[in-house]
């Protein structure tokens, strides 16, 4: 995969050399980093669009600072500290699995639930990232809060691809029931679809997703990632098809633009917040967008 | 008489522990009537607007608490608008408007002219360096939290349990809403300097529902929230001196360890 990596990027770099694109590309990480961002962008787009029909932010949410906690781990087990994803990937799908797990079984109510477990794994992942940076690296804080584009290396495109696959592959022929199960769970029994099981595949591919964006988006927003381009999208458009496709459109620019802006204008700003504000004005104008035009309020019920 | 010896030495500690205590007073109740309303997301949207607030006090050079303040209380009054005007799920709202603030406040912040700020302890708090006229104000507010959260008890109390029979009663739901959303942003606000924007939401959450599972009266709930948030203050602060560790993490962590504690060992009545 590598060769294939490099040959990218030199045949960015020759076009940048020659003028075609902006001088920014010819840099190997702004290529990597756009790369990542063209498979996030989409992915995070389709999958978001299920987060806001099933009402889930706070889950995924949780499973963004079990991450932390993983990183952290990963660390103090000797990983490298800017790949530890094999104790990344075991922690968080165990955090997940025990979640989902227990949401059914207990008398407290879900969102309390979550926010036991959103707060613990954040205290825990602080607690232990802190300790660790202290002695290792101290800029790792805010690279895994926030993200940093910078360090996105071959490794982690590669997780990245092989997740991308992985959601393509199960939750393509998946999402039709997916979404029945989520909207009508009584119906979905009816019709023999299992939901339980769904439900937990739905959460693992949550989790495998905010593990492979951490590099870029940052633990504690990639959920944000999940959330505000689907709901930009949902105010103007009222087909569900339409739905995924604009999410998506809307999360793709969201992630080059909030890649590109800070190089092109020489900001020290990390990644994640620039997407995410990218983000965020998408949100704002499509909600102008809806309030002016009575059309598109008829259209979202 | 050791302790208190120990204490006198190192007075920092003193007022750490005195400022703990004071958001710890004013968590329990509130974090009870958080988990009640399940208002949990919206306390983690305050809380991410506190860093706004702080990059705000940075920007026109004034002290950061007063900035923060108004910056929670201003969010608190926005978010209640729009919770009523827009379609989308509550939630959704929420967790758009928290991640905004975050990454707003972040990027106010990272591009401040002259020089980096501290991010950690804005993030997960640095009670070490709380100064003398910050604990008295802390105190002020907690206490003026407790005396309203007092004389209006039993109207959020009821209307908690079931809101039409509330107004029914005659107690205007909207405005007991509203103020209870005015006192979690000040409690936002004062919690800010102990353990830190992220760490806000848990030290309301985690103590509240551990109370629960012993309490059998609403009052005994928001009681016991406010002992086990006093608690872990104090383990917290104690361990951080022992280990060395960061100070709000460690609190929050032990809030957790003793919300497992009070699961494992005690019968849930409810």
């Amino acid at each position: 995969m590598s060769d294939f990596y490099e040959w990218i990027r030199v045949s960015f770099q020759a076009l940048a050399q020659e003028g075609t694109i902006p001088q920014a590309f010819e840099y190997g990480f702004v290529i990597n980093a756009l790369l990542c961002a063209l498979l996030i962008g989409p992915l995070l787009g389709g999958v978001g669009t299920m987060v806001v029909a099933k009402r889930m932010a706070f889950f995924s949410q949780s499973i963004g600072n079990a991450a932390m906690t993983g990183v952290a781990i990963g660390v103090l087990l000797g990983e490298s500290y800017t790949e530890p994803y094999i104790s990344m990937f075991c922690f968080c799908i165990l955090f997940a699995l025990l979640l989902n797990y227990t949401k059914g079984r207990t008398q407290l109510s879900s969102d309390t639930l979550i926010g036991v477990f959103l707060s613990v794994s954040l205290a825990v992942g602080a607690s232990l990232l802190l300790f660790v940076s202290a002695k290792v690296n101290t800029h790792i804080l805010e690279a895994v809060l926030f993200g940093s584009v910078l360090t996105v290396s071959n490794t982690d495109m590669n997780v990245l691809l092989v997740v991308t696959l992985v959601i393509l592959a199960v939750g393509t022929p998946l999402f039709n029931k997916m979404l029945l199960a989520s909207l009508n769970p009584s119906l979905a029994r009816a019709r023999k679809v299992p939901v339980e099981l769904m439900e937990y595949i739905f959460v693992l591919m949550i989790t495998l997703l905010t593990v492979a964006c951490l590099k870029i988006v940052g633990a504690v927003l990639v959920e944000a990632l999940l959330l505000i381009p689907a709901a930009a999208a949902r105010n103007v458009i009222s087909s569900l098809r339409g739905f995924v496709i604009l999410s998506m459109i809307f999360s793709t620019i969201s992630c080059i633009a909030g890649v590109l802006i800070p190089m092109q204008f020489d900001l020290p700003l990390p990644s994640g917040g620039a997407i995410i504000m990218v983000a965020a004005s998408f949100f704002i104008i499509t909600t102008i967008i809806r309030a002016t035009f009575p059309a598109y309020k008829e259209a979202r019920n | 008489m050791a302790v208190f010896d120990f204490l006198l030495a190192y007075d920092f500690l003193l007022i750490a522990l005195l400022a703990g205590l004071a958001v710890a007073a004013v968590a329990g109740p509130l974090g009870s009537l958080v988990v009640w309303q399940r208002m949990a997301y919206f306390g983690d949207s305050l809380a991410h607007s506190a860093l706004l607030g702080i990059a705000l006090g940075l920007w026109l050079s004034i002290d950061g608490g007063v900035t923060t303040t108004l910056t929670c209380l201003l969010v608190a009054l926005l978010l209640t608008v729009l919770e009523d005007h827009q379609k989308l799920a509550t939630d959704t709202v929420l967790g758009i408007f928290s991640h905004t603030f975050l990454a707003l406040g972040l990027l106010a912040i990272t591009l401040m002219p002259g020089g980096r700020t501290n991010m950690e302890a804005l993030l997960f708090g640095d009670i070490l360096t709380v100064t003398t006229a910050e604990v008295i104000t802390m105190w002020g507010l907690s206490l003026a939290v407790l005396v309203v959260l007092k004389l209006q008890w039993s109207a959020i109390v009821a209307m908690t349990v079931h809101q039409d029979l509330a107004s029914v009663e005659g107690i205007s739901v909207g405005r007991h809403k509203l103020l209870l959303k005015l006192m979690l942003a000040l409690t936002v606000a004062i919690s800010m300097k102990i353990v830190g924007v992220l760490l806000i939401t848990a030290l309301l959450i985690i103590p509240a529902a551990a109370a629960r599972q012993f309490s059998k009266t609403p009052e005994q709930m928001a009681l016991g929230a406010s002992l086990l948030a006093a608690a872990s203050v104090c383990l917290g602060l104690a361990g951080s001196l022992f280990w060395d560790v960061p100070v709000g993490p460690t609190i929050v962590l032990s809030a957790s360890v003793l919300f497992l504690v009070v699961r494992v060992t005690s019968r849930p009545y409810i």
